[in-house]
C-alpha cells in the first residue's frame, strides 16, 4: 500500500531547516518549492537555459566582442560576402557592407533584450494599472476604461503601430533615442490593452474573495487593497504574458525592419535589422537568397529567443497556476 | 450551558428598518428589472457585551445583515445607530412611531425626519464619512466563515495580523511587531507561526489567525459569520472557547451568525431568527429553545439532535423550498410553507411584537391570537419535549 502510494505521488521537496523567525526564509522556500515543479518539465528548463544564454550575451556583450563589427567593411557592394563557417575571423560569415555577423549578433542581443523589456515592462505596467483599477472600482469608471481599450483593439495592432511610426518619424529625429524611442512608444501604445484586459478579468474574480473583504473591513483604503491584495494575486497570467511577449516583440520589430520602417539605420546591430540588410544594399530578394546565412543567422537568433521565452512562459504558467499542474 | 455574563443595559447597536435590496439587472441598458430582497426592513438591538445569535437557513440574509452592519455593503435604506445614549434611543422610538402612524400632521413628520437625519449623522454608521467612519470601522470587525479564503495566500501571517494596524496607522513599526506577537499568543499560536504562509496551517489554526486579525484593533463589536461551520467538531469547540475567553477578557459584543443551533445555544444570550430577509422571532436563548413560538422556529428547534438515544422526540418537518427572494410571498413570508396558514397570513404582514408581555418578540398573526395549534406545536418542538423511554419503564 505504501509502495503504491509512493510511486503515485510526486515527492515534495524536503523542508529546509530554517530559522523560525525569518521573514525571508519562508519566501525562499516557496520559490524553492515552485522551482521544484519547474524543474520537472524539461521544456521549461530548456526555455530557461536559452533565455539565460541570451541574457548572458546581453549583459556581457562588451566583453565578448572587441572592436566594431562595422569597421571591417571590405567592399561596399553586395557581391563579396564571406559565407558562414568558412573562416575563423568571420565564423558566421559577413553580411552586406562587410559586417561581421557573430560580433554584430552578440552586440544586438543587448539592444533586442533592452528593447523588448522596455516595451513589455512599460506596457504591462500601464495595462496592469488600468485593468486593476477598472476591475476594482467597476461601474462607469470600468466602462469608460474598457471602452478605451476596445478602441485600441478595434484597429489591427500592427497597422496602428505602422501608422504611428510613419507619421512621427520626422518629429522624433531630435528626440533622445531617436527612432528607438518612437518604436518603443508606439509598441507600448499597441501593447498595453492586452494586459489591461487580462488583469481586469483576473481582478473581477480576486476582488470578490474574502481576504479582500477582510482587508476592507479592517479599514484598508482602496489604494492599499489594490496594491497589497488585488494586484499581487492577479499577476500570474501577467507574468506568463510578459514572458511570451518579450519574444514576440523582437519578432514584430523584425517585421517592421523588413518593410523598412523599423530601425532603418545601417550602423545599428539589431537582429531584425541585420536580417534585412539586403534592403540597404538595394539587393533584390532573389539575389539575396543566394547568401542565405545573411538572414538565417539573425533569423535563428530571433527564433531561438522567441522560442526560449515561450517555453519559459509555459513553465512559469505551470508553476503559478496550480490547476495546470499535473 | 454558560452564557456571557457581562451583558449591560447599554445598547451597543440599534438597527432600525434596515433594508438591503440587490437589483436584478436585465433588459435594455441593464436596468433593474427587479430586486432580491436579501434583508427587508429588519429592526433589532444589540446590547453591550452580549452575544447575539442570528440563525436562519441558507440564503435568508444572515450574512448580508452582518456585512451591512459593518458597512461592507451600503444598505438600500435604514439606520444602524452605534452607541446611542438612552435619551437618543427614546427620541428615536418617538420619531419612528410617529413616522409609522400617519395620524400626525405633515409638519410634525417633517420636523421629526430632519431630527432623524441629525441623529443619523451623529450616530448612524451609514451617516458618517471619512475620519469618523475609519474610527467606527476600527471598533467593528468580522471573522468570516471560510478560513481558507479569508487569508491572503501571498502574505506572511505577521503581515496579515498587522494589516488592520498598518491600515489605521495605529502604531509605529516596533509597537506593531509587539502587538502582533502578543495577539498570536492570545489566540493560542506560537511566535514562529508568524513567519509562515497561510497554506501551512490547518483550518482551526487559520481561524485563530482570522480571530487575531479581527482583534488587532481592540474592537468593541465583532461579527462572527459562521466562524466554525468549516471546521470539524473538536476544533469547533476550541474556537468557541477561545472566542468566549477573548470576549470576557476584552469585553466585546458579538453578533454570532450560524445555522448550527446547538452552537448558538452554547454561545448566545439572545437569538434572532431570520426567514427570507425578515426577522420572525427574537428571544432570550433558553426562552427560545423552550418555547419556540414561530412555526419556522419550531421546525428549527425540533430538528436539534438531542444526544440521548432513549428520548423519543417528534420532529416538525416543513415541506417545500424557500420561495425566491426576488418575489417574496405577500403577507407573512413563511405562509407558503406553514401548516397553520390562514387567509389573514396572506393578506396582512405580521409585525414583530411582544408575545404576552414577555419580551419574547415574534411575528405571527396566529401566535398573537393564541391559536391552540401553534401553542401545542411550541410544546412539542421545545428542546425539553419528548418522552423518555426510561420514564415509561419506571411508571
Amino acid at each position: 500500500m505504501t509502495d503504491a502510494n509512493s510511486t503515485m505521488t510526486v515527492t515534495e521537496p524536503e523542508k529546509v531547516r530554517r530559522s523560525p523567525y525569518s521573514a525571508i526564509a519562508p519566501r525562499l522556500e516557496q520559490w524553492r518549492r515552485q522551482f521544484y515543479y519547474f524543474r520537472k518539465s524539461p521544456l521549461a528548463v530548456a526555455g530557461l537555459i536559452i533565455t539565460a544564454f541570451f541574457a548572458f550575451l546581453a549583459i556581457f556583450s562588451p566583453l565578448l566582442t572587441t572592436g566594431n563589427p562595422y569597421q571591417m567593411a571590405i567592399n561596399p557592394f553586395a557581391t563579396n560576402l564571406i559565407p558562414w563557417f568558412s573562416s575563423w575571423r568571420y565564423p558566421l560569415g559577413t553580411t552586406y557592407f562587410g559586417v561581421n555577423l557573430l560580433p554584430a549578433m552578440i552586440k544586438a542581443a543587448r539592444i533586442d533584450l533592452a528593447f523588448s523589456l522596455a516595451v513589455v515592462a512599460t506596457g504591462a505596467f500601464v495595462g496592469v494599472m488600468v485593468g486593476a483599477f477598472a476591475g476594482y472600482y467597476g461601474g462607469l469608471f470600468d466602462d469608460i476604461l474598457m471602452r478605451v481599450t476596445d478602441v485600441f483593439f478595434s484597429v489591427p495592432y500592427i497597422i496602428l503601430a505602422i501608422a504611428m511610426i510613419v507619421v512621427f518619424t520626422k518629429s522624433f529625429k531630435d528626440v533622445a533615442g531617436g527612432i528607438y524611442t518612437l518604436l518603443i512608444l508606439s509598441l507600448i501604445v499597441i501593447w498595453w490593452p492586452t494586459y489591461a484586459r487580462i488583469v481586469r478579468g483576473q481582478v473581477l474574480s480576486v476582488r470578490e474573495l474574502k481576504y479582500v473583504e477582510a482587508a476592507r473591513a479592517s479599514g484598508a483604503g482602496a489604494l492599499r487593497v489594490v496594491f497589497k491584495h488585488i494586484i499581487p494575486n492577479s499577476m500570474y497570467p501577467v507574468f506568463v504574458q510578459i514572458s511570451l511577449d518579450v519574444g514576440t516583440i523582437v519578432l514584430l520589430l523584425a517585421n517592421l525592419d523588413f518593410i523598412n520602417i523599423g530601425i532603418s539605420n545601417i550602423t545599428q546591430p539589431e537582429w531584425g535589422n541585420l536580417a534585412t540588410y539586403f534592403n540597404y544594399a538595394q539587393v533584390g530578394l532573389t539575389l539575396a537568397l543566394q547568401y542565405p546565412w545573411t538572414f538565417i543567422v539573425p533569423g535563428m537568433a530571433i527564433l531561438l529567443y522567441a522560442l526560449g521565452l515561450n517555453l519559459l512562459g509555459d513553465g512559469i504558467r505551470d508553476i503559478l497556476d496550480p490547476r495546470m499542474r499535473r | 450551558m454558560g452564557v456571557a455574563t457581562l451583558v449591560s443595559e447599554n445598547i451597543y447597536m440599534d438597527v432600525r428598518h434596515l433594508k438591503q435590496l440587490f437589483p436584478i439587472k436585465g433588459g435594455v441598458m441593464s436596468r433593474a428589472i427587479g430586486h432580491v430582497h436579501a434583508v427587508d426592513d429588519i429592526s433589532f438591538r444589540i446590547m453591550e457585551g452580549e452575544t447575539v445569535g442570528l440563525v436562519g437557513e441558507s440564503g435568508c440574509g444572515k450574512t448580508t445583515t452582518g456585512r451591512t452592519l459593518l458597512r461592507l455593503l451600503e444598505p438600500t435604506s435604514g439606520y444602524s445607530f452605534v452607541n446611542p445614549p438612552a435619551e437618543v434611543v427614546k427620541e428615536l422610538d418617538e420619531i419612528f412611531s410617529g413616522l409609522e402612524d400617519d395620524s400626525g400632521s405633515l409638519l410634525d413628520g417633517e420636523i421629526s425626519s430632519t431630527r432623524l437625519d441629525e441623529i443619523a449623522r451623529e450616530y448612524s454608521i451609514y451617516g458618517v464619512k471619512g475620519k469618523k467612519l475609519k474610527q467606527m470601522r476600527s471598533s467593528m470587525q468580522i471573522v468570516f466563515q471560510d478560513p481558507f479564503a479569508s487569508l491572503d495566500p501571498r502574505m506572511l501571517v505577521k503581515d496579515i495580523i498587522a494589516e488592520p494596524l498598518v491600515a489605521h496607522h495605529a502604531a509605529n513599526k516596533s509597537d506593531i511587531a509587539e502587538r502582533v506577537s502578543s495577539l498570536i499568543t492570545e489566540v493560542g499560536l506560537n511566535q514562529e507561526h508568524l513567519y509562515r504562509f497561510p497554506h501551512e496551517f490547518s483550518g482551526g489554526q487559520r481561524q485563530r489567525i482570522c480571530v487575531a486579525r479581527a482583534l488587532a484593533l481592540n474592537p468593541k463589536f465583532v461579527v462572527l459569520d459562521e466562524p466554525t461551520s468549516a471546521l470539524d467538531v473538536s476544533v469547533q469547540a476550541q474556537i468557541l472557547n477561545l472566542l468566549r475567553r477573548l470576549q470576557e477578557k476584552n469585553e466585546m459584543t458579538y453578533l454570532f451568525i450560524s445555522h448550527h443551533l446547538s452552537v448558538i445555544r452554547a454561545m448566545c444570550s439572545r437569538v434572532l431568527v431570520m426567514y427570507l430577509g425578515k426577522m420572525v422571532e427574537i428571544a432570550e436563548t433558553e426562552e427560545l429553545f423552550l418555547h419556540p413560538l414561530h412555526p419556522y422556529t419550531q421546525a428549527l428547534v425540533s430538528a436539534i439532535p438531542i444526544p440521548d438515544p432513549l428520548l423519543k422526540r417528534e420532529r416538525i418537518i416543513i415541506g417545500g423550498d424557500v420561495p425566491s427572494a426576488a418575489s417574496p410571498p405577500s403577507g407573512c413570508r413563511f405562509r407558503t410553507r406553514c401548516e397553520f396558514a390562514e387567509d389573514v397570513c396572506r393578506e396582512k404582514e405580521p409585525q414583530l411584537e411582544e408575545w404576552n408581555n414577555t419580551g419574547h418578540l415574534v411575528a405571527c398573526h396566529l401566535v398573537h391570537r393564541m391559536d391552540k395549534r401553534i401553542i401545542n406545536a411550541a410544546e412539542r418542538a421545545s428542546v425539553y419535549a419528548g418522552e423518555h423511554a426510561d420514564a415509561r419503564l419506571h411508571n
